[in-house]
C-alpha cells in the first residue's frame, strides 16, 4: 500500500571532513516523520533518521507507536523545536526549554534542533517565524537565550537559519558572519537547511554556491531539504511542493564538502507514495553524485 | 421433622433445592457456551495467515453500509466519483483498472441514476449481491458467523437455558402459593436466566478468528486511524478503504468530511457503536444508518448532533 524505496546513502568518503556532526549518527537520507505520513515513513528501509516536531511529543512518553516502532529500528528521531523562540529579546520560556530537553530524552535523540527565529514578541504570538535583525546586539540576545537552553538539554543543539522573505535595514552582518560568530560563541552545531540557502539566495538575487561556501560547513549536524514555489516574484520555502533540481544541486554541491545526514521536510499537500519514495532517492542520487 | 418434610415444596427443602438448581444451572449453562463457542470460534489459528482485502475488512468489522463508505472513499480517492452541490454522487471518471466486482457495481449504480446517495447505491440490487459475495467469502473463511448457524445455535442453546428457566419459575411459584420464602431462588433463577439469554440469544456477527484478523489489521494500519488525520493522498485508494474499513465512519469524516456528508452512510462512530452494541443483524443495521444524521441535513445542521466522531465539527463539512 506505501511504496518503499531503496534509498543508497551519500557514501562516506576518505579524506572528506565529517564535521561536527559526524559522531551524531545521522546518516542517509531521513524524512520529517508526521502523523499523517507516519506509515510512509515506517514502510522506508533505508531510512537513515527523522525528525519529529518536539512540541508534538508527550510531556513524559511514551513515545508514539510509530515513532517507538523506528527507535526500536535504531532509526534516530530528533525533535525538532518551533516555539522555542531563541530569537526573542525576553529570555527563553523556562517551562518551553523543560519540554524541549525532556523531548531529548523521551526520543534518545543524539541532538535537538532548534531555529534561529522569534516567534513572539512581548507576549504577542507571531504564529511564523520571524528572521532575527543581524546586529550585535541581537547576537548578544540570541546567545543568552542559546546558552540558557543548552543548560538544560542532555544533547547537543543544533541551530537553523530560516528562510528569510526580507533583510532587516539595521543588519550589521553578512548571514554567514552572523551564523559563524553565533556557533562560535554558544558552540552550536548547524542544522543547515539547503532550501532556505536556495531560497534567500534567489530572493536577494545572490548565488546560493557561494552562500554555501561562506557558511561553517564543519559544524553541520545535518541538512534540510524541502519544496517550494514561486509566488508574487518570490521564491517560498513552503514544504508542499516537490524539491526544485536547484536544492538538489546544492546536495551534491554540499556533498562534495561534508557527508551529513540528508533530510526531506514535507509538511501537507502529499503526493502519492510512490512519488514521495522518488523524491527521496532522488536526494539520495544528488548526494552521491559527489562521490 | 416430619411436619418439616411435608411442608417443603415438592418435597426438597429449600436449601436443598437451591444447591442441586445452582449446579445443574452450572451445567446448563456450561453446555450452552460451548455450543456458542462451536459457532463463535472460527477458523483455528490457521487464521492467522488470512489477509482480507479492504472491503472483506469493512464487511467484517461492521457490515454493507461501511464496504460501500469504504468503496465510495477508493473510487473518491481516484477521482472516480465526486460529490456534487447537494448531497448526491455522480461518476466524474472512468471505471479505474484494479476496479472490483463492488466496484463495478457501484459505477453501473451510480451512472443509471445519473446522481445518486449513499443509500441508493447500498439498495442497487447489484451491489447488494456483491456484498453478498463478500459476505459469503467470509463465512467460509469462518471470520463472520452465518446467519444459519447463529440460528441453528440459538435453539440448541435454549433448551438447557430454558429448561432452567422453566424449573426455576415453577419452583417459584409453587413456593410462592405455599408462602415458602423466595428471595435466594428468586435472585439465583434471575441470574441463571439473565445469563443464559445472554449466551443462547446474543451471538456475534464475528467468530473470534474474526475479532484477531481486525485486531491485528488495525494494528498492522495503526497509520490510518483517523486521529493522525493520515494523508490519503499519499496512501491512495487502497489506504482510504482500509481506514474506513478500520475505522469506519470517524476515518471519512477526518479524512473528508464534504464527501463523507455526500456518502451519507456512516454518520459517526458513536452512532454506528452504539447501534452495534446491540448486536443485530447487518440488515437491520443499514435502516438504522438512515434513519440517523447522515439521511437528512436538518438534524446535522448544528454541527453537535452529528460531532461525536471529531470530524464533523472541525471539518465543516457538516453544514453543506
Amino acid at each position: 500500500m506505501t511504496g518503499s524505496a531503496a534509498l543508497p546513502g551519500p557514501a562516506a568518503v576518505p579524506g572528506r571532513a565529517g564535521g561536527a556532526g559526524a559522531g551524531l549518527g545521522l546518516r542517509g537520507v531521513g524524512i520529517g516523520w508526521r502523523p499523517e505520513i507516519s506509515g510512509f515513513v515506517e514502510s522506508l528501509p533505508e531510512l537513515g533518521f527523522c525528525e519529529v516536531i518536539a512540541e508534538s511529543l508527550p510531556l513524559s512518553g511514551p513515545l508514539p507507536a510509530s515513532l517507538a516502532a523506528l527507535r526500536e529500528r535504531g532509526i534516530p528521531v530528533i525533535p525538532h523545536g518551533v516555539r522555542l523562540s531563541l530569537g526573542s529579546a525576553d529570555p527563553v520560556e523556562p517551562a518551553r526549554v523543560t519540554r524541549f530537553a525532556a523531548a531529548a530524552r523521551i526520543t534518545g535523540a543524539p541532538v535537538v534542533s532548534e531555529h534561529i527565529a522569534f516567534v513572539r514578541a512581548g507576549g504577542i504570538e507571531a504564529g511564523h517565524l520571524l528572521p532575527v535583525p543581524r546586529t550585535r546586539e541581537a547576537l548578544d540576545a540570541l546567545a543568552a537565550n542559546i546558552a540558557r537552553t543548552q543548560a538544560e538539554l542532555p544533547v547537543p543543539l543544533a541551530l537553523e537559519p530560516i528562510a528569510t522573505l526580507f533583510d532587516w535595514p539595521e543588519d550589521e552582518l553578512t548571514e554567514a558572519d552572523f551564523l559563524t560568530e553565533l556557533l562560535h560563541r554558544t558552540g552550536a552545531l548547524l542544522l543547515l537547511d539547503l532550501a532556505n540557502v536556495y531560497a534567500n539566495a534567489r530572493n536577494r538575487g545572490t548565488s546560493p554556491m557561494d552562500l554555501l561556501d561562506r557558511l561553517p560547513l564543519d559544524r553541520v549536524a545535518y541538512v534540510h531539504v524541502a519544496g517550494g514555489s514561486e509566488h508574487g516574484g518570490r521564491y517560498h520555502d513552503t514544504h508542499t511542493d516537490p524539491v526544485p533540481a536547484e536544492v538538489l544541486d546544492l546536495v551534491t554541491a554540499l556533498c562534495e564538502r561534508a557527508s551529513p545526514g540528508i533530510m526531506l521536510e514535507r509538511d501537507g499537500h502529499y503526493p502519492p507514495a510512490a512519488e514521495l519514495a522518488a523524491e527521496l532517492s532522488a536526494i539520495a542520487t544528488a548526494a552521491g553524485r559527489a562521490a | 421433622m416430619n411436619v418439616a418434610i411435608e411442608s417443603a415444596t415438592w418435597g426438597v427443602s429449600g436449601p436443598d433445592f437451591l444447591v442441586d438448581y445452582a449446579l445443574v444451572a452450572a451445567l446448563a449453562l456450561g453446555i450452552a457456551l460451548v455450543l456458542r463457542r462451536q459457532v463463535t470460534r472460527g477458523a483455528d489459528d490457521g487464521s492467522a495467515a488470512v489477509q482480507p482485502g479492504p472491503y472483506e475488512v469493512a464487511y467484517l468489522a461492521e457490515g454493507p453500509a461501511r464496504t460501500v463508505a469504504a468503496a465510495l472513499s477508493a473510487l473518491h480517492t481516484q477521482g472516480v466519483i465526486t460529490r456534487d452541490g447537494s448531497d448526491r454522487l455522480s461518476v466524474s471518471g472512468d471505471l479505474p483498472v484494479a476496479a472490483d466486482r463492488l466496484d463495478r457495481a457501484i459505477l453501473a449504480a451510480a451512472r443509471a441514476g445519473q446522481t445518486v446517495t449513499g443509500r441508493d447505491v447500498l439498495d442497487d440490487p447489484a451491489v447488494r449481491r456483491a456484498l453478498t459475495d463478500i459476505e459469503q467469502k467470509l463465512q467460509s473463511a469462518e471470520l463472520l458467523t452465518s446467519t444459519e448457524d447463529r440460528v441453528r445455535t440459538r435453539w440448541l442453546a435454549l433448551v438447557p437455558v430454558g429448561a432452567m428457566i422453566g424449573l426455576g419459575a415453577a419452583r417459584l411459584l409453587a413456593g410462592l402459593s405455599a408462602g415458602h420464602p423466595i428471595t435466594y431462588l428468586l435472585v439465583l433463577w434471575f441470574v441463571t436466566g439473565y445469563l443464559g439469554l445472554v449466551i443462547a440469544l446474543r451471538l456475534p456477527r464475528q467468530t473470534r478468528a474474526g475479532r484477531r484478523v481486525l485486531g491485528r489489521l488495525r494494528d498492522q494500519h495503526r497509520h490510518l486511524a483517523p486521529e493522525l488525520s493520515p494523508a490519503w493522498s499519499l496512501y491512495g485508494p487502497a489506504g482510504a478503504a482500509m481506514a474506513v474499513g478500520l475505522f469506519g465512519g470517524a476515518a471519512l469524516w477526518a479524512a473528508d468530511p464534504a464527501f463523507a456528508w455526500g456518502a451519507g452512510l456512516i454518520p459517526n462512530r458513536q452512532v454506528a457503536n452504539s447501534f452495534w452494541s446491540g448486536g443485530s443483524d447487518s440488515s437491520s443495521w443499514v435502516a438504522a444508518s438512515s434513519s440517523s444524521c447522515g439521511g437528512s441535513s436538518s438534524s446535522c445542521g448544528g454541527g453537535s448532533s452529528c460531532g461525536g466522531g471529531g470530524g464533523c465539527g472541525g471539518g465543516g463539512g457538516c453544514g453543506g
